[in-house]
C-alpha cells in the first residue's frame, strides 16, 4: 500500500470516527461531558493507528536516515534492505530499495573508481618512470645529436678539406699526366735518337773493324818488314865480315908487298885498292847496319805503337761495343719507359676522371652531410621539444599520480563490503 | 926475349923520311902509326886467348896463328891508357927473332906517312890526314916490352925470396 493511501485511510478513518461521534451526539444529545468523552475517545481511537503507523514510519525513516548517514559517511558495507522489507510495500521501502540500489551502484562505482585509481596510479607511476627513461633516452639522444651535429660540422670541414685535397690531387695528377705525356714524347724522341745512335755506333764499329783489319794487315806488314830488315842486317853483317876479312887480307897483302920491296909494288897498289874497296864496303856496310838498326828500331817502335794503337782501338772497340749495348739497353729501357709513361698517362687520366667522380661524390657527401646536419639540428630541436613535452608529461604524470593517490585516498575513505576491520 | 936495360939501340927514323908504310892503329883515344918494317901480318883470333899464369897484366895470353903460338900484348894496358872494346885483330910483330902479337882497339888503315920531328923513346910525331899521330918504332917497342918483362920478373923473384 502506498503511503498517501495509508495517510488517506488514516485521515478518512479519523474523519469517519469523528463524524460518527458527532452523529451519535447529535442523535442522542448526551451531556457535554459525554460529548467530551466521545469526542476524546474517538480522537484517541483515531490516534491509535496513526501513532502505530507513525511509529512504523518513524522506524523506517530512522533506518533510512541511518543508512543514508552511513552512506553519506562513506560506509557502504551494510545493505539497506532488511529481510522484513525484502518485499517493497510502500514508498519508504521503495526509497530503501533505491537507496540500496544507489549504495550498490555507488559501491560498484567506487570499486571501479578504486581499481581505476590504482590502475591509473600504477599506470601514472609507470608513465612517470617511462617518461623518466624516455627523458634520459631523449637526453642521450640529444647529447648524441649534439655530438652528431659537432661530428657533422667536423665531417663537413673534413669533407671540405678532402674535397680541396682531392681537387688539388686532381690538379697534381693532371700536371703529372701532362708531364707524363711530355715524358712519353721525350722518351719516344730519345728512343728514336738512341736507335739512330745505335745504328751509327754499329756503323762506326763496322768501320772500326775495317780499320782493325787494316791495322792488323799493317802490323803484319811491319812485322814482315822488321823480319826482312833483320835479314838485311844479317846480310850486312856477312858483308861486313867479308869486308873486314878482305880488309885484313888487303892489309896482309900490302904488308907482304911492302916486304917484297920493289917487286911487290904493283901488288901493293892492287892490295891497297882492295883494302880501300874493303874499307868502303865496310863503311857502307856499317852505314847500312846503322840504317838497318834505325829501321829495326823504327819498325819496332812502329810495331809497338801499332800494338799500343791496336790495344787502344781494341779497348775503343770494346767500349764502342759496350756503348752499342748500352744504347740498345737505353733503347729498350726508353721504349719500356715510354710504354710505362703512356700507361702512367692513361692511369693519370683515369685517376683524374676518378678524382672528378670522387669530388662529385664528396660534394654529394657534403650536401648529404649538410642535410644531415640540418636534420640533426631539427632532430635536436625535436628532441628538445620532446624533452619539454616529456617534462610536461612527467609533471602531468606526477600530478596524475598525485591525483590518483589523492583519489585513492578519498576513495579509501569509503568503506566497502570487502573492507574489514577499520 | 933479351933484356938490354936502359941502353936500347933502335933503327932511327929520320926527319922528313918519305915512303914509309905504317899501320894506323887506335889504342884508347890515341891514334898510332906502326911501321911495317917488323910487322909480319895481321890475323884474327876467333877464339879466346890462352891465359899464362903469373904473367903481367899487359900480356893477355897466347894466340894460335896458323899453328904457331905467340904471346899477345895489350898496348893499352902496357901504356896504361883508357882502352875501349878490344878488336879481335892481332898485329903480329917479328923483331930480333922474337914474335909477339899486339892487341889494339882498332886497325884503322895502312898508309904512307911522313915522319916529322925528332924521335923520342922510339916515338916520333907525324901528320896523317891533317891530324897528328905518334909513329912507333917496333924495334924500340920490342926492347921496351922485354925490358919491362925482365924488370917485373926480377921484382917477382925478389918478392918471392923475401916471402920465403
Amino acid at each position: 500500500m502506498k503511503l498517501r493511501t495509508k495517510i488517506l485511510i488514516g485521515y478518512l478513518s479519523t474523519v469517519c470516527l469523528c463524524l460518527c461521534a458527532v452523529i451519535v451526539i447529535f442523535l442522542t444529545n448526551p451531556p457535554h461531558w459525554v460529548w467530551f468523552v466521545v469526542l476524546m475517545g474517538s480522537a484517541l481511537l483515531s490516534c491509535i493507528p496513526g501513532c502505530w503507523w507513525i511509529n512504523v514510519m518513524g522506524r523506517k525513516f530512522h533506518k533510512l536516515a541511518f543508512h543514508a548517514e552511513r552512506i553519506g559517511a562513506g560506509d557502504l558495507r551494510e545493505t539497506v534492505l532488511s529481510e522484513k522489507t525484502a518485499k517493497p510495500l510502500d514508498e519508504m521501502d521503495r526509497l530503501a530499495e533505491l537507496l540500496e540500489k544507489a549504495r550498490v551502484g555507488y559501491m560498484r562505482m567506487l570499486h571501479a573508481v578504486r581499481t581505476s585509481t590504482q590502475e591509473a596510479g600504477s599506470a601514472s607511476y609507470m608513465l612517470t618512470e617511462l617518461a623518466k627513461r624516455i627523458d634520459a633516452s631523449s637526453r642521450e639522444i640529444s647529447r648524441s645529436m649534439e655530438e652528431m651535429a659537432r661530428g657533422a660540422d667536423v665531417q663537413n670541414e673534413l669533407v671540405d678539406q678532402t674535397s680541396a685535397l682531392i681537387a688539388e690531387m686532381a690538379r697534381t695528377i693532371e700536371r703529372t699526366s701532362r708531364s707524363a705525356e711530355d715524358a712519353a714524347k721525350s722518351s719516344s724522341e730519345a728512343s728514336v735518337v738512341a736507335q739512330s745512335g745505335g745504328q751509327m755506333a754499329g756503323q762506326a764499329v763496322d768501320k772500326m773493324r775495317g780499320v782493325f783489319q787494316g791495322i792488323e794487315k799493317y802490323t803484319e806488314r811491319v812485322f814482315e818488314f822488321g823480319e826482312r830488315t833483320k835479314e838485311i842486317g844479317a846480310i850486312v853483317r856477312v858483308i861486313t865480315d867479308v869486308a873486314q876479312q878482305t880488309h885484313l887480307l888487303a892489309i896482309n897483302a900490302t904488308i907482304e908487298a911492302a916486304r917484297a920491296g920493289d917487286a911487290g909494288r904493283g901488288f901493293a897498289v892492287v892490295a891497297e885498292e882492295i883494302r880501300q874497296l874493303a874499307e868502303n864496303t865496310s863503311r857502307s856496310a856499317e852505314k847500312i847496319a846503322g840504317i838497318v838498326e834505325e829501321i829495326t828500331a823504327g819498325s819496332q817502335e812502329a810495331v809497338k805503337a801499332v800494338k799500343e794503337s791496336t790495344r787502344h782501338l781494341s779497348e775503343g772497340r770494346d767500349q764502342l761495343t759496350s756503348i752499342i749495348e748500352a744504347l740498345d739497353n737505353i733503347v729498350a729501357t726508353v721504349t719500356s719507359g715510354s710504354d710505362r709513361v703512356q700507361i702512367i698517362s692513361r692511369l693519370a687520366k683515369e685517376q683524374i676522371a676518378g678524382a672528378k667522380e670522387t669530388v662529385k661524390a664528396i660534394e654529394n657527401i657534403s650536401r648529404v652531410a649538410q642535410k644531415n646536419a640540418k636534420s640533426t639540428e631539427a632532430v635536436s630541436r625535436s628532441a628538445e621539444a620532446q624533452a619539454k613535452s616529456l617534462y610536461n608529461v612527467t609533471t602531468l604524470s606526477s600530478e596524475i599520480t598525485e591525483l590518483a593517490g589523492n583519489m585513492d585516498k578519498e576513495v579509501r575513505k569509503f568503506r566497502l563490503d570487502d573492507d574489514h576491520g577499520a | 926475349m933479351a933484356h938490354n936495360g936502359e941502353t936500347v939501340t933502335t933503327t932511327r927514323m929520320e926527319p922528313g923520311e918519305f915512303g914509309k908504310k905504317a899501320l894506323i892503329l887506335k889504342v884508347g883515344n890515341e891514334r898510332y902509326g906502326l911501321l911495317l918494317d917488323n910487322v909480319v901480318e895481321v890475323f884474327e883470333t876467333n877464339t879466346d886467348l890462352m891465359c899464362i899464369p903469373g904473367a903481367p897484366a899487359w900480356i893477355l895470353g897466347l894466340a894460335n896463328n896458323h899453328g904457331r903460338v905467340v904471346p899477345v900484348v895489350s898496348l893499352g894496358v902496357f901504356w896504361e891508357l883508357e882502352t875501349g872494346s878490344r878488336s879481335n885483330h892481332i898485329v903480329l910483330v917479328e923483331c930480333e927473332d922474337e914474335s909477339y902479337g899486339l892487341a889494339v882497339d882498332r886497325i884503322e888503315s895502312m898508309d904512307t906517312v911522313s915522319a916529322e920531328g925528332p924521335e923520342v923513346r922510339g916515338r916520333r910525331r907525324c901528320w896523317h890526314h891533317g891530324a897528328l899521330l905518334e909513329l912507333i918504332d917496333p924495334t924500340y917497342l920490342t926492347k921496351e916490352l922485354f925490358a919491362r918483362l925482365d924488370s917485373e920478373q926480377s921484382h917477382a923473384q925478389v918478392d918471392g925470396h923475401g916471402a920465403a
